[in-house]
């Protein structure tokens, strides 16, 4: 559904990316793994057309979206729940899930505001206070069920259970299970890999600017080896 | 007396409805855009004019109404897509410059189009009649309907924003706008629509107003300014701010200018109270902006959540980048510019044009005092919108010392410099708690401020000026009536200014300006006190430009509040930057440019504003580092080094505190 192809992107003079190969099926779940500073953000962002390729292309479901101002490539049916949540503040938490959401039924099943509830009944009890005031792990439900609103094909997870208490990790990671369990394609970017490996079907390890390794959860848990070389700290 | 005091003040709301109308409309454009648009007066005129030019053909005031707000929804739409959009990412500077280009461009075309005299909007039938609100105080139906009109309009915006989805995006935006458009959301779309109705909230203004105001062409730039206080007062981006603030403002304004001088009389002289009372009420205003600021730099009820992208520093786009097209040509050029302000008197005594020398004189006074504003914006990146206050105040020096006898320049110019060096270091210790566009508009308020002070001295002519008396003495070493004489004292001057500003310039205190110019909070965080170099700056700046003023009164043998009219310190930034920033050639080359082709088209037609806003429109788009840029030298070479052991008597103000 999601095929990136040579992406090379950078900031200014100094280049990030240098031909990232990537693939994604409907309804897979794939992560982007790595250490900081490899790219992973950066890759999310050029899919996102928040930072413009160098060279390569970006298509989705047969639409070539490298080049899109990010609205457009939004509304081909992707969705951001980027780092550090970035919720609006100055909006009550249902005026964040309403303002940008989109019904056109373009999911497998549409997300509707009760379903999102239904997913994070904290939110539902927090409707009419201000995003701004929300504990961190409450923005985090807020920013996913923002991009759920929206009804993507592909729900984009950049360290979505980063900084956050472990018992609110384990209720996000089990609304995640959840949303996968309808069918959601999702490309998820954690730290996790324990959590990521019962979760996802492909990882792929993004090492300076490129993809070094592609497998099955079961390729990545066994070998240790190649956990040491890319993903330890 | 109560029954007065109820109208009064019923006239105070009516005047803060139509300033939340306008403040309304650029809190909008400023909290979500980033965007200092000073064209919006322009807005509120041709409100006013397209509404009732309509309603005079149709007959129909609601049909006006609704033409009015139509119409400058059009019209905001097509100024964003064809102007205001491309502003978005550029500097304030260049904001201020280019929609002060659409003022001259707006404006003119109207006069074009409408003829200068104003034009006569009727009361319509219906509210013709007076109200009694409380038996025997009879109030104008017409004004409490604008009153009405104003509140319903202010409840809509409030449902709009508050309440739609259109509202919630309007906020996200403010807030995120990344994020926004990440969702799906076309951003560009929104700040159209955003800029349409602060456009149309602009020329309901306009139109409501115009049975009470003078319709003519330019009539929104005092509407702007009031507009621009209330946003100061009120908190940038905030609604519910600009609309307490303008109610306060509205009021405040009305009330000081009834009773000031009924209160003033209980502790002064009748006499006293009846001179200080009309200039203090209209300064009023400006005082309590200041004072608010002073407490609370960010406004009364600053926008929520507002994370506004930081604007890029301001001219730091404008160095030049390479050597200009015409770098060989520098050094001759240059030579060529010398000699011509050498021989000028010598050449004009040939041809028999003795005029020339007088606009030789004209150019060098300006190019001093442009000289004296790069100081501020070019080498330090304040924008400073109000430095012709300071070219009034030392004409008024000068004016005021010969009205009162004192006729020697060796009392009169350094006072004119002092005065104008104390007013700045009282007010800029104000205007630098703030920074970025809020300096903009609080320099400018000041201005104005003084603009409305000095037109209430109606001892020295009020609104009109007044006729120099005589020109200041020099104990017989120069004849300023000698107009060859005074055309080289200034030059003199000049030449010793620009070498001390290339002097500054690479002295350390220099060094700090670009510093705190490129990134001022690596300057302090380096141990540089800033806040004490900015304040120096600006108190020298004034002074050199004082200095400028006491010329200018002596050149034109006049002195009026003219002087400092904001579009007096619009010409003097335009100078700087048509000229190119941070350099002296700059501001002389500006000075020149300016100042000849204002000559040039306003021979050539009496619409040469119109020309010369787009020229400035231009300037903006295309002219990136302005005139000096096409013959800058390039980066070849060493930098030149800072000259460290200059100014050492004036370390001990700058030392950094422990």
């Amino acid at each position: 559904m999601l095929e990136l192809r040579q992406v090379g992107a950078a900031y200014g003079s100094s280049r990030v990316l240098f031909g990232v190969d990537l693939a994604i099926a409907e309804g897979e779940v794939v992560t982007l793994l790595g250490r900081n500073g490899m790219g992973k953000t950066t890759t999310v962002n050029a899919i996102m057309g928040l930072v413009s390729l160098t060279q390569g292309d970006i298509s989705f479901r047969g639409t070539r979206i490298s080049g899109l101002p990010a609205y457009k490539v939004a509304r081909n049916g992707l969705a951001l729940v980027p780092e550090g949540r970035q919720v609006f503040p100055n909006l009550t938490v249902e005026e964040n899930l309403v303002a940008t959401a989109a019904n056109r039924g373009r999911a497998p099943s549409p997300w509707t505001l009760e379903a999102v509830y239904g997913l994070f009944p904290a939110l539902a009890t927090l409707a009419r206070r201000s995003a701004g005031l929300l504990s961190g792990g409450e923005q985090q439900m807020l920013s996913i069920g923002r991009a759920l609103m929206t009804n993507p094909r592909l729900l984009i997870l950049d360290e979505a259970t980063e900084g956050l208490a472990p018992r609110i990790r384990r209720e996000i990671w089990d609304a995640l299970v959840r949303i996968r369990e309808r069918g959601q394609s999702v490309l998820v970017i954690d730290k996790n890999i324990d959590m990521l490996c019962r979760f996802a079907d492909r990882h792929h390890i993004l090492e300076k600017g490129r993809i070094v390794w592609s497998g099955s959860s079961q390729e990545l848990m066994a070998d240790e080896a190649l956990r040491m070389r890319f993903l330890s700290a | 007396m109560q029954l007065l005091f109820v109208e009064q003040l019923l006239n105070g709301v009516q005047l803060g409805v139509i300033l939340f109308l306008m403040a309304a409309g650029l809190t909008l454009t400023f909290g979500i855009m980033n965007l200092v648009n000073l064209a919006h007066g322009s807005l509120f005129m041709l409100g006013a004019y397209l509404g009732v030019t309509f309603a005079l053909v149709t007959g129909s005031f609601v049909a006006g109404f609704v033409a009015a707000g139509l119409a400058t929804f059009v019209i905001g739409l097509v100024l964003e897509r064809l102007v205001i959009r491309h502003l978005y990412a550029r500097s304030h500077l260049d904001q201020v410059m280019c929609t002060v280009g659409l003022v001259y461009v707006l404006n003119e075309a109207t006069r074009m189009v409408f003829g200068p005299e104003p034009l006569h909007a009727p009361i319509p039938a219906f509210l013709a009649g007076s109200v009694e609100l409380i038996p025997g105080a009879p109030y104008p139906a017409y004004r409490l309907a604008m009153i009405g009109a104003g509140l319903a309009i202010a409840g809509l915006l409030y449902v709009l924003i508050g309440r739609t989805r259109m509202g919630m995006l309007i906020r996200a935006g403010a807030s995120n706008r990344v994020m926004t458009s990440v969702l799906g959301v076309n951003i560009g779309a929104i700040y159209a629509v955003v800029f349409g109705i602060g456009a149309a909230l602009a020329g309901f203004a306009g139109y409501i107003a115009a049975p009470i105001l003078t319709v003519y062409p330019g009539m929104g730039d005092n509407v702007l300014i009031l507009a621009l206080v209330v946003l100061v007062v009120g908190g940038m981006g905030s609604v519910k701010g600009a609309f307490v603030a303008a109610l306060l403002v509205g009021v405040i304004d009305t009330i000081g200018r009834a009773y000031l001088k009924d209160l003033m009389a209980l502790v002064l002289s009748p006499v006293a109270a009846n001179t200080v009372a009309p200039a203090l009420a209209s300064m009023l205003i400006y005082i309590l902006m200041a004072v608010i600021l002073f407490f609370r730099p960010q406004g009364l009820i600053p926008a929520a959540g507002l994370r506004r992208p930081e604007a890029p520093p301001e001219a730091s786009d404008h160095g030049p980048s390479g050597p200009g097209v015409l770098a060989r040509w520098r050094v001759p050029a240059i030579g060529l510019l010398c000699g011509a302000f050498l021989l000028l008197p010598l050449v004009a005594g040939f041809a028999d044009q003795p005029f020339w020398v007088d606009m030789g004189l004209r150019v060098i006074i300006f190019a001093i005092a442009a000289l004296s504003l790069d100081l501020i914006l070019g080498q330090t990146g304040l924008v400073s919108f109000g430095h012709a206050l300071y070219l009034g105040i030392g004409a008024y020096v000068v004016g005021i010392l010969a009205d009162a006898g004192v006729e020697s320049g060796f009392v009169q110019w350094p006072l004119a410099m002092g005065l104008s060096a104390l007013l700045a270091a009282a007010l800029s210790v104000v205007a630098l708690r703030t920074s970025g566009t809020f300096f903009i508009m609080i320099t400018l308020a000041f201005a104005q401020m003084m603009f409305y002070g000095a037109s209430s001295l109606y001892d020295y002519g009020g609104d009109d000026g007044m006729h120099l008396a005589v020109r200041s003495t020099f104990g017989g070493l120069v004849d300023l009536y000698d107009s060859r004489q005074f055309y080289y004292l200034a030059l003199a001057l000049l030449v010793v200014l620009a070498g001390l500003n290339m002097r500054l310039a690479r002295a350390r205190f220099g060094t700090v300006l670009k510093g705190i110019r490129i990134n001022e909070r690596r300057m302090e965080a380096a141990g540089f006190p800033t806040f004490r170099y900015k304040l120096a700056a600006c108190v020298l700046s004034a002074a050199v430009c004082g200095l400028a003023g006491a010329m200018l009164a002596n050149a034109a043998e006049f002195v009026g509040p003219q002087y400092m009219d904001w579009t007096r310190s619009a010409e003097l930034m335009i100078m700087v930057v048509a000229g190119g920033l941070a350099t002296p050639f700059g501001a002389i080359i500006g000075a020149l440019a300016y100042l000849g082709i204002e000559k040039y088209l306003s021979d050539l037609t009496i619409h040469w504003r119109l020309g010369f806003g787009a020229l400035l429109i231009l300037l903006v788009f295309l002219g990136r580092g302005g005139l000096s840029a096409l013959f800058a030298p390039g980066p070849a070479g060493q930098p030149a080094p800072v000259l460290k052991g200059s100014f050492r008597w004036a370390r001990p103000f700058f030392r950094p505190r422990a």
